[in-house]
């Protein structure tokens, strides 16, 4: 068991506030994900959670009992840094023996809780070398090994895999969610990579300018993002938004949205789906949310969804689908596209818009309203 | 970096008109400065008469070390007629825990400096720098109280306690600036294994400290055993280094002035902080550009 629960915590250096009364609860086993840009305080959350930073006001609990006051190597608590923070000059067993020597515990135990978790991350045949020997990928595990041997009853990662070249980071993503799987332990993940949080979360804490904006599964935050910071920060290529109005035609709900064809403006209706329930907004200027596949060929479409046809001023094909660059409000606009039915530069072509997933947005509070 | 003899454009004769230049400087800059040093080594190794005779720059005629026994072991200095080791014995008693306690406390503080930074540590780091800037001369009359008060004024303990304190400030500049380039996370991760300040300060910290421990020691060591001041102010007769002991020595002589005995008494009081340049020299450079660039 080992939950982690944090009221009201609030943080500051000097007379920056880092946290604003955050509040949170990790559930035992739990993969929470903080994700945010740089200087969002995820990384000075993280390190309270350690205990290497002291909380300014606010309860910090594990396994409901508060610790504020207790010391980081008295948490049971494991850490990965970013850098990896190995000991230079210790071998790789020592490195990973490291924290078992500290609490006193023979050598004979430490030498066969090294080789279990050498064994289980495959560094067995790395133990007699130091540090700088080793490759990025290599100094990972290790210092993955110097976490695990402690088995303790919370692991944190303060961004481990930022270091990494692109095909490694995918491989060591692949490994810590195995491991997580396998141990069920209760991890906190710091990073600012939005696929890394995605693919490893089963909650996601997105923070920004150190509040937390919105806490779900990456699914709910992909589908339902509370604000457009959230929209944004979510997704490759990210959300487009488009200023629109919210008017009512045929007795229909539904946007203006003004796009461009033949180089000539042209505003389309679109209407929305009644359970957005937005007839009190009607008449006033909202945010429409668009992800880039809910912007694509019409080829497949079912023949009630909304149709539009514009200019596709040119296109990035990444393989698997094209992105066509519009026009929409004014704005860039990316769809995303099937490559068998992209049209050519310059050309325009008729796309459908899933108007089901769409969200909406307040102008001025940037809140989702539908 | 490419090798400039290779660069496109490095013609061969204007390149070789360079190096002629740079070697015909380093060469007359080498020839100066160990012109005097030939003079002293063959000087001491030549017997009065040889002296008397020749010219002061001609090899000596034998490889004659009876000056070199009478500088260690009978020349006289004051009414003592034991030469030179003594005293040396002195300073070894004094250098060696100075330099340990100094070195030790520098690393110490640097670290505390560097990696736990508190509250003020800039300005209490500010204050020690003051220590590296005050002349020996201004703490001569207090520095003197202060060793009388504590029982030990004329002895080689208080020149151990007076040169410790002086280095202080110089070892804590060193290993404070060798220490902001290790990592914090270093710290935060063996914080988390359980180590406290003075484990991760033993365990981890000193190990790499190993280049920066060296410039420390040819510093305090080089400072220590040559510093004259305060040895000739705060010791007198058995008690005094052998830098106060070689004055005496030139000083002392009455009649004929014996410059083979002097010159050999000079490169004895020489001899150990050349030795420990010459050991550990190479570290010094490395170690003294170490903190200087970081990543």
């Amino acid at each position: 068991m080992a939950t982690i629960s944090i009221e009201h915590a609030s943080k500051s250096f000097g007379s920056t506030e880092v946290l604003k009364d955050i509040s949170l609860d990790v559930k035992d086993g739990e993969f929470l994900v903080l994700l945010g840009s740089s200087g969002c305080g995820k990384s000075t959350l993280l390190n309270i959670i350690a205990g290497l930073e002291p909380i300014a006001d606010g309860e910090i609990r594990l396994d409901g009992e508060v610790v504020n006051d207790v010391h980081p190597k008295n948490r049971d608590i494991a850490m990965v840094f970013q850098s990896y923070a190995l000991y230079p000059n210790m071998t790789v067993e020592r490195n990973i023996a490291f924290g078992l020597e500290m609490r006193r515990i023979s050598k004979a135990e430490r030498k066969a809780a090294v080789r279990e978790v050498a064994s289980m991350l495959q560094i067995e045949h790395l133990l007699a070398r130091k540090p700088a020997q080793l490759s990025g990928g290599q100094r990972q595990r290790v210092a993955m090994g110097r976490a695990l041997v402690r088995r303790p009853k919370i692991f944190l990662f303060d961004e481990p895999l930022s270091n990494l070249d692109a095909k490694l980071r995918g491989e060591m993503r692949t490994e810590i969610k195995k491991l997580h799987q396998t141990l069920k332990a209760t991890m906190v993940y710091v990073t600012h990579d939005q696929i890394e949080a995605m693919t490893l979360a089963d909650r996601i804490a997105i923070m920004k300018d150190g509040i937390i904006q919105q806490i779900g599964t990456p699914q709910e935050i992909y589908s339902k993002p509370a604000n457009m910071y959230v929209a944004g920060f979510v997704g490759a290529p990210p959300m487009n938004f488009v200023k629109v109005d919210l008017v009512k035609q045929d007795d229909q709900l539904g946007v203006i949205l003004p796009a461009v064809l033949k180089g000539e403006p042209k505003d389309y209706f679109l209407p929305l789906p009644a359970s957005k329930q937005l007839e009190p907004r009607e008449n006033t200027k909202v945010i429409l949310g668009l992800r880039p596949e809910m912007i694509t060929h019409n080829a497949f479409a079912a023949p009630n969804i909304p149709q539009i046809e514009c200019d596709v001023e040119l296109l990035e094909p990444t393989g698997a689908d094209t992105l066509c660059l519009l026009h929409l409000s004014g704005h860039p606009a990316k769809a995303r596209v099937s490559p068998l039915f992209a049209c050519n530069p310059g050309e325009s072509m008729v796309f459908s818009v899933d108007m089901e997933r769409v969200c909406l947005f307040d102008g001025e509070s940037e809140a989702l309203i539908g | 970096m490419a090798d400039p003899k290779t660069l496109p454009g490095a013609s061969g004769k204007r390149y070789l008109l360079g190096r002629l230049f740079i070697w015909t400087l380093l060469l007359a800059a080498a020839v100066l400065y160990l012109g005097p040093i030939y003079v002293v080594l063959s000087t001491s190794l030549k017997d009065l008469a040889e002296i008397r005779a020749g010219a002061l720059l001609d090899l000596p005629h034998e490889l004659n070390f009876t000056a070199w026994r009478e500088a260690w072991s009978s020349a006289c200095i004051g009414v003592r007629c034991e030469g030179l080791r003594p005293y040396f014995l002195n300073s070894v008693i004094m250098s060696v825990p100075s330099v340990v306690i100094s070195t030790l406390i520098g690393a110490l503080s640097g670290y505390a400096l560097s990696l736990f930074r508190f509250r003020g540590a800039n300005i209490i780091f500010a204050l020690m720098l003051f220590g590296c800037f005050i002349p020996f001369q201004i703490v001569i009359l207090p520095m003197a109280q202060t060793l009388g008060f504590l029982g030990i004024a004329n002895s080689i303990t208080g020149l151990i306690v007076v040169h410790t304190i002086y280095g202080i400030s110089f070892t804590t500049l060193f290993f404070r600036n060798y220490y902001v380039s290790v990592p914090q996370e270093l710290v935060r991760a063996a914080t988390m294994d359980g180590a406290g300040f003075f484990r991760i300060f033993w365990h981890i910290m000193l190990p790499l400290s190993v280049p920066i421990i060296v410039v420390s020691v040819i510093w305090q060591f080089t400072q220590v055993w040559n510093e004259f001041l305060f040895g000739a102010s705060f010791t007198s007769g058995g008690a005094q280094p052998v830098t106060v002991a070689l004055n005496n020595l030139i000083n002392s002589t009455t009649s004929v002035k014996q410059y083979n005995v002097d010159m050999a008494a000079a490169l004895i009081a020489a001899a150990p902080t050349l030795v420990v340049y010459i050991i550990a020299g190479r570290f010094f450079v490395r170690g003294l550009t170490a903190g200087a660039v970081k990543g």
